[in-house]
């Protein structure tokens, strides 16, 4: 890592912003984390610590939107060289969309009834510990490529790939848990199943715009460091 | 002080600011590194220091070497006719070679004067316009092979401070040269060559020169040099910055008139194959190139007709 101190007295408001951008996606990370854990606690029946991660997902989602906007007007006024300005923008954007996907797929569990067995069979299956795990795993990579932003081109760019891959593994989750959905011989109730294949393509999207995040981010290499 | 030529330098000092403008406020404007108030300072601090500093090299770099002691009538015809091809060319948005326009309506006037030209000099002139564009390019290869292998390493936030000091270190090394070798060869054609009446008129002119830039300058003229023709990051603006500017220096420094589009154009060929870049858009090149080959002969001949004898 090379760091410039000359340059210190005219990057004081980009270095601030940086680190605001990780403090930015601790809180994301967290909403993400309580998403996981407010599905585990639906498959054990544990309708305490569902509701109570329900409660700090809200809490998450909304104290993201709340940095994303503060961070987005300190930005436009001026931070970062014109060329990637606007990336920089577009990267809090993609990252914002994250809690957003989190709190859309938990309103579709959060409920006054019950979820039928059907329901719960699924979410206690080993399918979706796999799910929800590389859905975590996906915005652990997103992390550790952030941190990356101390320390240059190479090892940002040799962090992308995880991000992808943890994306790529949801997804093969995601398909494995629509056929069980699907091709189930139980015949189970069609709203279940209405409902449970919202959950998973919106909970999918945690990971997709994790993935989305690390390409914004490669346009940021691509642009800045040619 | 030739004082009737006074207004007419004026005149040449607004639209060559008017004519530079992208290249003195331009890209940092564009790039959003500096606002519009800062960039003028930038600018504004570039051709003034340039113009004290290294301009009184260029007061004889016309009238005084290229050919001895020229009549007011000719040089007022190498200033209405420099002014003509600029207005016209950058109306037209084509690239306007400022020293060729000056050195082909000087040598024009002073043929029809009958006066001796300095085949020498006049031969190391234009074989430095050939030559500038290719030292640049190679100047700006070198550059940014440099510069990128040393943001490479840096963080996202250095990286980021690179670029912006490096855009308006760029910008005003541009400005340093302008105002050195092209208001430095204007002041000196208009006050005959007299050193302290030429600085302190080259400082005025620099002055003019900036409300040039600032009241009419949006930068179309950078469009068809460097927006249309290739792409550059911010180390590639600064490797093609700097080694135009290096170039015109050298220039200077041999009282050579230099104009920096020629050399931007070299140090944009060297600054794009430095990254292996192929796409590289000839039409806008072929014109500029054919620009610059045309203008100094149809200045030389306009000169040599429109001069009273």
């Amino acid at each position: 890592m090379v760091k410039l101190s000359p340059f210190a007295l005219i990057n004081k408001r980009e270095s601030r912003i940086v680190e605001e951008i990780k403090g930015y996606f601790k809180i994301i990370q967290r909403t993400v984390d309580s998403f996981v854990g407010m599905v585990k606690a639906i498959g054990e029946g544990n309708d305490t610590e569902a509701k109570r991660s329900f409660q700090a997902i809200l809490d998450g989602e909304k104290e993201a939107d709340a940095v994303h906007r503060a961070m987005s007007m300190e930005i436009a006024e001026g931070a970062f060289f014109g060329g990637i300005r606007e990336d920089v923008l577009n990267l809090l954007e993609t990252m914002d969309s994250i809690p957003d996907s989190a709190k859309d797929a938990a309103r579709f569990l959060e409920s006054e009834e019950r979820l039928d067995d059907f329901a719960l069979s699924l979410l206690r299956s080993d399918e979706i510990e796999g799910f929800i795990s590389n859905l975590q795993l996906a915005v652990a990579a997103l992390g550790e490529l952030i941190a990356a932003f101390d320390l240059g081109k190479k090892e940002m760019l040799q962090r992308l790939p995880p991000v992808e891959d943890r994306e790529e593994d949801a997804d093969t989750f995601n398909d494995e848990l629509l056929k069980r959905l699907f091709n189930s011989s139980s015949n189970p109730n069609p709203i279940t199943v209405i409902q449970m294949r919202d959950f998973l393509s919106v909970a999918d999207d945690i990971a997709d715009y994790a993935e989305d995040s690390s390409d914004v981010i490669l346009v940021l290499v691509a642009k800045g460091y040619d | 002080m030739i004082e009737p030529l006074l207004p007419l330098a004026g005149i040449l000092a607004f639209v060559f600011g008017w004519n530079n403008s992208s290249f003195l406020i331009g890209n940092m404007r564009a790039s959003g590194t500096l606002g519009a108030r800062a960039a003028v300072l930038v600018s504004v601090v570039g051709l003034l220091v340039g113009t004290l500093v290294e301009g009184p090299r260029m007061l004889r770099g016309l009238d005084g070497s290229l050919a001895a002691a020229s009549p007011e009538t000719g040089l007022a015809t190498t200033f209405a006719l420099s002014i003509a091809f600029t207005v016209g060319l950058t109306l037209l948005k084509l690239p306007a070679s400022f020293s060729g326009i000056m050195v082909g309506s000087f040598v024009g006037a002073a043929t029809a004067l009958g006066l001796a030209v300095s085949t020498n000099q006049l031969i190391l002139i234009v074989s430095f316009w050939f030559i500038g564009p290719v030292v640049a390019a190679l100047a700006a290869f070198l550059l940014r092979k440099a510069a990128s292998r040393i943001v490479s390493g840096l963080s996202l936030v250095g990286m980021d401070s690179f670029s912006r000091v490096g855009v308006i270190g760029g910008s005003l090394a541009v400005a340093f040269v302008l105002g050195a070798n092209n208001i430095g060869l204007m002041a000196g054609t208009a006050s005959g060559g007299d050193a302290a009446e030429g600085t302190a008129t080259a400082a005025l002119l620099a002055a003019v020169a900036v409300v040039g830039t600032v009241a009419f300058g949006k930068g179309r003229v950078s469009d068809t040099i460097g927006d249309r023709m290739l792409s550059l990051s911010p180390q590639g603006v600064f490797a093609v910055f700097a080694g135009a500017a290096s170039t015109v220096l050298v220039g200077t420094l041999l009282q050579v008139p230099m104009s920096i589009g020629e050399s931007v154009l070299g140090g944009m060929f060297g600054a794009a194959y430095s990254q292996r870049t192929t796409l590289i858009n000839r039409r806008v090149a072929s014109i500029s190139i054919g620009m610059w080959l045309v203008t100094p002969l149809m200045a030389f001949a306009l000169g040599f007709l429109l001069t009273p004898r």
